[in-house]
């Protein structure tokens, strides 16, 4: 009896366990523009999502800004239950929308020292990729630019199938970047793949009073890289049987559904391309 | 001996209705909500999705998903 009783309360206590954990204080934050070409045979499909890269003493976290709001509000209200806190996050929400190309948080140093890790929702699944800091750069000399008044050189990598060529500024001597990028002596002000399809550029650098930088306690299903690309993917998929089914998605009329059909069918070009 | 052993004995009685309980609201916190969301795109285009999970963050985040596939 007395064995029952501790398992039920292990398992009230597990439900109850805190989903947002402080890993470090953030005292910069650094604000970037990502274009991405989220179909590859349309040089028109030109897409963007503002990120945010919250630079700690030993951790770094990127993610979208949207994605960073919503954590902010579900943080607010924590202990609120489903239905209250989703009558009240929602309004203030909607009008900012998470592209599924961005529905990702990167984590650099955490948990372990020289790793990155990937967490996402995807598909109603944790999943989370674990890889080491990329650290196979080239550094270009003879080939400094200015931009944004700062004095950058050039430095090359090929990563996830793709050759990206970065810009980084050694006056701001922070080894750290947008998406996976960091290594390089100085902060990276602009990167993108050599086709031009994914491109960050920096857009805000601040420095800031100590903030905390949060991770999603989950019970994460650990895939690889290619894995997390393939789910990002197959929501697409997902999706489009989803909107042509009408199963629990449905457009407003014909030209509407046309449309999502296409936005759907559209997404197959996401930055990692194994 | 034996008033001591009926405490204990109630004691844990006590434990397993509480355990009960607290499990049961959990599991109650945790059931599979969806929440109707619609969008217009302001170009006479839209539509409306259910967004689901078992939590605020699953509902948030799916309706965010789905917001942005509805428009652009």
């Amino acid at each position: 009896m007395k064995s029952i009783s501790f398992i039920f309360l292990l398992i009230t206590l597990n439900s109850f366990a805190q989903e947002f954990v402080s890993v470090d204080s953030a005292s910069i934050n650094c604000y970037y523009l990502y274009e991405f070409q989220q179909d590859s045979s349309d040089n028109n499909s030109i897409k963007s999502q503002e990120m945010i890269l919250q630079i700690g003493k030993h951790t770094s976290k990127f993610t979208s800004e949207s994605k960073q709001y919503l954590d902010s509000l579900l943080i607010v209200h924590e202990n609120e239950s489903a239905e209250v806190a989703v009558g009240k996050i929602l309004p203030m929400v909607m009008g900012a929308g998470i592209h599924a190309f961005c529905n990702y948080e990167i984590y650099k140093n955490y948990p372990l020292l020289g790793n990155i890790v990937t967490t996402g929702y995807i598909n109603n699944n944790y999943i989370k990729t674990s890889e080491e800091i990329l650290s196979d750069w080239e550094l270009i000399t003879g080939k400094d630019t200015i931009i944004s008044g700062l004095k950058c050189n050039k430095a090359q990598i090929n990563y996830a199938g793709r050759k990206f060529k970065a810009w980084f500024a050694p006056e701001i001597p922070i080894q750290e970047g947008p998406y996976k990028f960091s290594g390089l002596p100085g902060l990276i002000i602009d990167i993108s793949d050599a086709q031009k399809q994914h491109h960050f550029s920096l857009t805000q650098f601040q420095k800031i009073n100590e903030s905390s930088i949060y991770y999603s306690n989950k019970n994460y299903i650990d895939v690889s890289p290619p894995d997390f690309a393939k789910a990002i993917h197959l929501r697409s998929k997902i999706m489009y049987d989803k909107i042509l089914n009408e199963d629990g998605i449905v457009a407003k009329n014909d030209e509407s559904k046309a449309k999502m059909l296409a936005r759907q069918k559209a997404r197959n070009n996401f930055i990692e391309k194994y | 001996m034996n008033t001591k052993f009926y405490s204990m004995k109630k004691f844990l009685k006590k434990s397993l209705l509480i355990g009960f309980f607290l499990a049961g609201f959990a599991m109650m916190s945790m059931a599979f909500i969806c929440v109707p969301i619609s969008v217009d795109c302001g170009d006479g285009t839209g539509g409306s999705a259910y967004a689901c999970g078992e939590s605020t963050a699953e509902i948030i985040q799916n309706a965010m998903l789905m917001a942005d596939d509805i428009c652009d």
